[in-house]
């Protein structure tokens, strides 16, 4: 059995969340903003992040001033509000069933009220974590008391709210209590001395249950998930069992559970999380099973990648990886066999591992507990037809193969490049790129849609987006290039590419074309910067290649500058460049 | 018992060291939010609810060691 790291008691949360704190990196700040006192939430948060290598620092505003501190967030990429309908006034659970009606309303009124504004005021944070009302913690029977009524009002009020505003994501309260029991939740002297209402154990829960949307924005969410096939997609071993032995039907109680999990893999492909298969078994008999088996809902077109060989499993994981350009701590893999879950989380600890669980009636709880771990906020058009771009490129890699020199590789692909400036119908995605992409980032300053808004009406940046194409499929949106105009100088904020499109010479076409702009609207530099991550050592020397001269090396960064009339065009012959509209 | 508070007492309040003499005046750390957290781990891991009267009494190395003790012995 793996240890439990949530079975811990709060000192030793505290020291191990000291422990996990990384003085080098950038904090990942976030703000509490409560009516109430959210006494073991700091560390629970933070402790929770840093788990799984978010460098979180979580701030407390002061108690009961929500409005006032949500108008200074500058630089927190998350606000989490606990609006506790407990202290919408003072002591409200024993007042509110002898108040009058009409009071009750302008409280709920009045609420509203400064509930917009806050949610105006936290317009440019990223994300806001806003927890829905409730009445559960003064309400443990039967009986509704009326501040019940008062806050139906509210949550209806928040979800509309929430379909308005890309930023505002809420946490369903009423949820996180039942995962934590009513019983533990709350902390009655701490409330009645010092309005702290909930207790360490609801906050563990608390912690836990609002990660996946910061894991998203901090660009850390599960990319792939790889199944196993015998006894991981079916019941049964195909070598053994055969093609009718083997049970994956809606309609059989043996294979139901498979069934189900099946379709959550479907679903997932449907979002843009890729679907990889890893099993030891003859390759043509499990692509014979993907291909046409009556029983099958995975289909051989939803799956990204086959590794169907005799090789061991991290192996062949780490194949995958390389194969699709995607990092280890990206992938989710789950296999029945205690041998190969063993030998993947010994050799690949970086990668997420679960075992089908005996019985089998628990698999389908199992694996949409680790739904969690795929969530992302929107989804794009490039999510819908993911698996088919990452197959197209699988495609293009094997005609590489067969090519003898790069260049006419390239010449062959009859790669088409459409360049867009600053659209507003492009938010999603640019932010999302922005939030996904590692590698080939030169500052990885990641940006939420509102964030991505505010830059377009600011009219003081350009955002150009780029969209790939080549005879082999469509590889969507897939670039980005922020030019901030707000200084003497035009400078490059950002500039990065999807890991898929790399490596053809494109960001070198789009340069001739940036500057080719920049210098037609009059500008004669343009700054830049390299900020190094863990990740993006790949593209340390681009901006030396393109002829950017060093400025400043600093600690955290290196600074340059390019004069545009001596800029040597890149002239990639092989890509058909253009821009969107003109 | 003596060391078990001190390591309590060093995680939450964030301190490398904990004298004889420690008391909010002497651990920058030691403010409200964390005499509440203070109080909250003491009862997790000594299992017990402190009344208000011996609540009054956790603001110093020396006074909570002395609940602590109390408790030992009834």
């Amino acid at each position: 059995m793996q240890h439990n790291p949530w079975e811990i008691k709060f000192h030793e949360l505290a020291r191990q969340n000291q422990q996990l704190f990384d003085p080098e990196a950038e904090p990942f700040r976030i703000k509490v903003l409560a009516n109430i006192t959210p006494l073991y939430l700091e560390q629970c948060l933070e402790y929770a992040l840093r788990l799984q290598g978010v460098p979180a620092k979580v701030e407390l505003g002061n108690y009961d001033n929500i409005l006032q501190d949500s108008q200074s967030l500058e630089g927190y990429k998350a606000v989490v509000v606990f609006w506790e309908a407990i202290n919408l006034a003072d002591q409200l659970e024993a007042k509110a069933d002898a108040m009058e009606q009409e009071l009750l309303q302008e409280l709920a009124h009045q609420t509203m009220a400064q509930v917009a504004m806050t949610l105006r005021e936290l317009a440019r944070v990223p994300l806001v974590l806003f927890n829905t009302f409730s009445a559960w913690a003064f309400e443990p029977g039967f009986s509704r008391s009326r501040v019940s009524g008062l806050c139906s009002d509210l949550n209806q009020f928040l979800e509309a709210k929430s379909v308005e505003l890309p930023n505002l994501r809420l946490v369903d309260l009423q949820k996180v209590l039942a995962h934590a029991g009513l019983a533990g939740s709350f902390d009655w002297r701490g409330y009645l001395a010092s309005k702290v209402l909930y207790s360490f154990h609801f906050f563990k829960r608390y912690a836990q249950f609002v990660v996946p949307p910061i894991l998203s924005l901090a660009g850390k969410a599960k990319k792939i998930f790889v199944f196993d096939c015998d006894n991981t997609l079916w019941k049964g071993v195909l070598g053994e069992d055969g093609w009718d032995g083997i049970r994956m039907r809606h309609d059989c109680a043996q294979g139901r559970p498979f069934a189900q999990v099946q379709l959550m893999a479907k679903a997932l492909v449907k979002k843009g999380i890729l679907i990889g298969i890893c099993s030891k078994n003859n390759p043509e008999d499990v692509l014979e099973v993907f291909e046409k088996h009556p029983d099958m809902t995975l289909r051989e077109e939803d799956v990204a990648i086959f590794k169907v060989n005799w090789n061991d499993k991290a192996a062949n994981l780490r194949a995958m990886a390389r194969e699709l350009n995607i990092g280890l701590d990206s992938f989710v893999f789950v296999d029945d066999s205690d041998f190969e879950v063993e030998l993947v989380r010994r050799e690949l600890p970086e990668v997420t591992v679960a075992q089908v669980p005996k019985p089998e009636h628990h698999y389908p709880e199992m694996a949409r507990a680790l739904l969690d771990l795929f969530y992302r906020p929107w989804v794009t058009p490039e999510d819908h037809n993911k698996t088919q771009m990452y197959k197209a490129e699988a495609k293009r890699r094997q005609v590489e193969a067969q090519h003898a020199d790069l260049d006419g590789f390239l010449r062959s692909l009859d790669i088409r490049v459409s360049l867009h400036d600053s659209e507003y119908e492009l938010l999603p995605r640019m932010a999302q790129l922005t939030q996904k992409t590692n590698q080939f980032n030169l500052t990885t300053r990641r940006l939420s849609e509102t964030e991505m808004e505010a830059l377009l009406e600011s009219r003081q940046h350009e955002v150009f987006a780029w969209h790939v194409a080549d005879k082999f499929g469509d590889s969507g949106f897939t670039g980005l290039a922020l030019i901030d105009l707000e200084g003497e100088q035009p400078h490059l904020s950002n500039f990065l590419m999807s890991c898929r499109v790399i490596g053809r010479g494109i960001e070198r076409a789009v340069f001739d074309a940036l500057v080719e702009r920049l210098a037609q609207d009059g500008h004669e530099l343009l700054t830049a910067e390299f900020v190094p991550s863990k990740k993006n050592a790949q593209v340390a020397d681009f901006l030396p290649s393109l002829g950017f001269e060093r400025v400043e090396a600093l600690p955290d960064k290196t600074r340059y500058r390019l004069r545009l009339d001596q800029y040597q065009a890149q002239n990639i012959h092989h890509i058909k460049l253009e821009w969107h509209g003109r | 018992m003596e060391d078990k508070l001190r390591e309590i007492m060093m995680a939450v309040l964030e301190t490398s060291s904990i004298g004889p003499d420690a008391s909010p005046k002497t651990i920058d750390n030691w403010d409200s939010m964390r005499q509440l957290q203070l109080v909250g781990a003491l009862e997790d891991e000594f299992q017990f609810e402190f009344d208000d009267q011996e609540i009054g009494r956790l603001n110093s190395w020396a006074g909570i060691l002395s609940v602590l003790k109390a408790r030992a012995k009834a």
